[in-house]
């Protein structure tokens, strides 16, 4: 049984902003909905969560219809304190009135507020003894894991995460993205996450939906999403790409890279994604071609370097930062694995 | 030639609240629980109103133009005119004067000052009435009641107006210098533009205060709109004059109270890009120090001095002789009894209507926010007077009862009230209430464990202000006190009406100085909750 069903979920405000989405989260699973702003992921959480009633579709929360039409035809909304989903909001919204006990014992019954509860799921998160501090005593990353705490405490069936690393900062992101991750595991939740992060969708999620106006246009795997893209758009905006022309002729595909691998293509022009840290430098067991270096730039792990290959086309190679070659230098390139290629219409 | 590189389009972080603009929860249907009540507060806020038009159109419209159309009335309205006029522009020139000076120049000893000249704000207007004319009675009429009505209430101008000039870029005037302009022509080209806003909406609130006061015109006997109708109320048994003059009034004032709302309305545009925490150069003033030190105590001699001067004056004269302790404790008695319940009872009413106003959008909440900053409009007296009508016709029993006499308080400070409960649950985050939602807790619990617990602090301290302010009203009260009962106020009222000063200065002292405690407790509250969230 999937934690979340969502089928046809339509909603518009102004202008459409959910136009028939789906979406699976199984049962245990973290889901990423990655997408860029404005594309409808927070509409989604909020119609998820109850805040907001859809135009059209349905949303089953736990094998619960809790949003659409119910057998009756009549469209039916559940309330959104009882749909057993738990929100964890952009900037944590603890009670600033409660001790951070209070916050986590707050969606409890009240018999179970005084109970071991609270003190359980805070240990879960990793705050054993903070129980009696008040949030403003707290770093923003406790703070985070302290809402986690508090929507995970009377155990739903669903955790939606509202972009709840974005107000961190960069070194603190990384420790608790992994925190809250290996909580929600250890407690078995299933949640949804939603994020315009690339990095953060990948490195943490089961499953990455990727949503584009208004629909999900993949839902795979990490590595499905990364490296088998649906579209050229998802490849863009997944990770770095080089995109070349190509043809295609009987499953081999031959481009200013030269002649590369491809799972399957049909015959014709294509559009060639490559991502950057594909090519590689003077690979004795690769067929390569030579390229000028037009340009370079170091980040000290690595460098990025800008490739001519003639004939106008350019590619961005992703390398290790030594021994990088000077700018005019030329090079022998090659590509490391298959490409994906679109066929351009 | 397809060659692109791409680095994924990462965006920046959507600004806060942006989201949350659509939110269509915020329109969904309010809870009855809140609504109900909400609309029974808007349905009282009204009754004065209601009832007023209602009793000046019961003789017909020929009558209401009669008395409209009076030469009488014109000179009235003129005269009332011309006097809130008056004390506007004299406010304006002495608040914003002070404002400078306190805020922008090296006036010596300008953090004293600062609070010196806000406090007349404290002093009720018939306290200042009944200082000046207990020793210069020859003061009493238009020349009395424009002092004491502007020595009481250019702090409405002062408080904007140096709080704006605190916020102020002093760039704009460096600017102005740079370009060859004088420290003079840079204020008046460069500075006052932009205090414009603030000008606008403190000197509104003067005319409005002017307009509805009744306590100094009375005493000064200045024939104000507000004497004539309790006058015209007192001496003739027809009453539909005083209902139409009353409608008139609140036209006026409803005319003030739209202008003030647009002001205000434009300022916080005018705010928009304001300089932040810059530290202001202050204008040295050299040879006019003395000058700007003489204007400053002048003013603090005039707004504080006299009616310090008065009060300690008749309170020493009075002390061997004439004074009841028991009839000035009584009063005190009455005064607190009343002031709570008028407090309580408005706090209670305004919780539905300002949690409303600040979680829901939508037209009727809006509207019910409306019907009740009428009190706004309504000066003290026109309401007392409305519900004295009322009370005799449909509510014998309880005429001259506690009851009525709360209700007109409840009517007159809904605004106060309201504002201070939408203000304090507009604070926090809506984010708050769904997550208590998503919790698993109904939209009433909500209420009772999020929403009103974090607005408490906020909702109690515009509890002390209506208490505060229950505690100084004059008018309402001396019409609808229960019977055989006397506030501090009306107390001293009726002594200074017979020039009984030495009499009335214990209840003015013991208003004070009760007036004062709360005020410092609310001060010292505030301040220890600021310290505790850092």
């Amino acid at each position: 049984m999937n934690a979340l069903e969502v089928r046809g979920l339509s909603k518009a405000f102004d202008a459409p902003v959910l136009c028939g989405l789906d979406l699976d989260v199984p049962t245990g699973a973290l889901v990423a909905l990655l997408g860029p702003s404005g594309c409808g992921k927070t509409t989604l959480l909020r119609l998820v969560a109850g805040f907001e009633r859809a135009d059209a579709g349905t949303v089953v929360v736990g094998g619960q219809l809790v949003e659409g039409p119910d057998d009756g035809g009549r469209r039916r909304h559940v309330a959104p304190e009882r749909r057993r989903v738990g929100i964890v909001p952009q900037e944590g919204a603890l009670f600033p009135h409660l001790s951070v006990h209070d916050n986590v014992a707050f969606g409890l019954a009240r018999s179970q507020r005084r109970g071991t509860r609270p003190d359980e799921v805070l240990e879960l998160v990793g705050l054993s003894g903070l129980g009696g501090r008040m949030p403003h005593e707290l770093s923003g990353g406790q703070q985070q894991r302290v809402a986690l705490a508090r929507a995970l405490a009377p155990a739903p069936s669903l955790v939606l995460l509202d972009e709840p690393f974005s107000a961190l900062d960069a070194g603190l992101r990384a420790t608790v993205r992994a925190e809250v991750r290996a909580s929600l595991r250890a407690a078995g939740a299933s949640a949804v996450l939603v994020t315009h992060d690339q990095q953060e969708a990948l490195s943490v999620a089961d499953v990455v939906a990727v949503v584009r106006d208004g629909r999900v246009v993949q839902a795979a795997d990490p590595w499905s999403v990364y490296a088998q893209p649906a579209d050229l758009g998802v490849a863009r905006f997944v990770g770095e790409t080089i995109v070349l022309a190509g043809t295609c002729v009987r499953g081999a595909v031959s481009s200013p890279l030269g002649a590369l691998t491809t799972e399957s293509c049909a015959d014709g022009p294509v559009a060639v994604v490559v991502r950057p840290e594909q090519l590689e430098f003077d690979a004795t067991d690769l067929a390569s071609v030579s390229a000028v270096v037009a340009h370079r730039e170091f980040y000290g792990h690595d460098a990025l370097l800008r490739l001519d290959l003639g004939d106008g086309a350019v590619a961005t190679a992703r390398t290790p930062g030594h021994p990088l070659p000077d700018v005019g230098a030329v090079v022998k390139v090659g590509v490391r694995g298959p490409v994906v290629v679109f066929p351009v219409t | 030639m397809t060659l692109l590189q791409d680095v994924p389009a990462r965006e920046g972080t959507p600004l806060p609240g942006q989201r949350r603009t659509r939110s269509s929860s915020a329109t969904a249907r309010p809870p009855l629980l809140l609504l109900v009540p909400a609309v029974l507060t808007a349905l009282v806020a009204l009754l004065p109103l209601a009832y007023l038009v209602v009793r000046a159109g019961e003789q017909g419209l020929d009558t209401v133009g009669d008395v409209l159309l009076r030469e009488r009335t014109a000179r009235l309205l003129l005269r009332s005119l011309t006097m809130a006029a008056a004390v506007t522009a004299a406010s304006l020139v002495v608040g914003v004067a002070l404002a400078w000076l306190t805020v922008r120049s090296d006036l010596p000893g300008r953090r004293v000052w600062a609070v010196v000249a806000a406090l007349p704000l404290a002093v009720p207007t018939y306290v200042a009435a009944f200082a000046w004319i207990s020793f210069l009675p020859e003061l009493a009429g238009p020349v009395g009641a424009f002092v004491v009505l502007t020595t009481c209430s250019y702090p409405y101008v002062l408080l904007p107006v140096a709080a704006t000039l605190r916020r102020m870029d002093p760039a704009s005037e460096e600017v102005a210098r740079s370009l060859g302009l004088s420290p003079w022509q840079a204020f008046l080209r460069a500075t006052l533009p932009q205090l414009r806003p603030a000008m606008a909406a403190g000197g509104l609130l003067v005319a409005l205060y002017s307009l509805s006061d009744f306590g100094a015109v009375s005493i000064m006997r200045f024939d104000a709109f507000t004497r004539v109708i309790y006058t015209s109320y007192r001496a003739s048994f027809d009453r539909t004059p005083a209902a139409v003059l009353g409608l008139l009034l609140v036209a006026v004032t409803c005319v003030l109270v739209w202008l003030e709302g647009r002001t205000r309305g434009r300022a916080s545009y005018a705010r928009v890009g304001g300089g932040g925490a810059r530290t202001q150069p202050r204008v040295r003033l050299g040879r006019l120090t003395l000058p700007a030190l003489g204007l400053a105590t002048a003013v603090a001699g005039l707004s504080l001095g006299v009616p310090v001067a008065a009060l300690g004056y008749w309170s020493a004269v009075g002390a061997g002789a004439g004074l009841e302790p028991a009839r000035l404790v009584s009063a005190a008695g009455t005064s607190v009894v009343l002031a709570s319940l008028g407090a309580l009872v408005t706090t209670l009413l305004a919780i539905p209507v300002g949690v409303l106003a600040a979680r829901r959008r939508g037209r009727l909440p809006q509207l019910l926010e409306r019907a009740a900053w009428v009190g706004h409009a309504l000066p003290g007296i026109v309401v007392a007077f409305s519900l004295v009508f009322l009370a005799v016709r449909y509510a014998y029993p309880l005429y001259q009862r506690t009851p009525v006499l709360v209700l007109a308080y409840v009517v007159l400070f809904l605004p106060l009230a309201v504002g201070a409960v939408r203000a304090s649950a507009a604070q926090s985050p809506p984010g708050l209430e769904e997550v208590a939602r998503s919790s698993g807790a109904r939209p009433l619990a909500v209420l009772g464990r999020v929403t009103l617990p974090l607005a408490a602090p906020g909702i109690g301290a515009g509890a002390v202000l209506v208490f505060l302010t229950c505690m100084k009203e004059l008018p309402a009260t001396l019409l609808l006190q229960p019977l055989g009962s006397a506030t501090l106020a009306t107390e001293m009222w009726t002594q200074t009406g017979v020039a009984a000063y030495s009499a009335a200065a214990p209840y003015a002292v013991l208003l004070v100085l009760m007036s004062a405690l709360p005020t410092y407790l609310l001060g010292v509250r505030t301040g220890g909750l600021d310290g505790g969230r850092t």
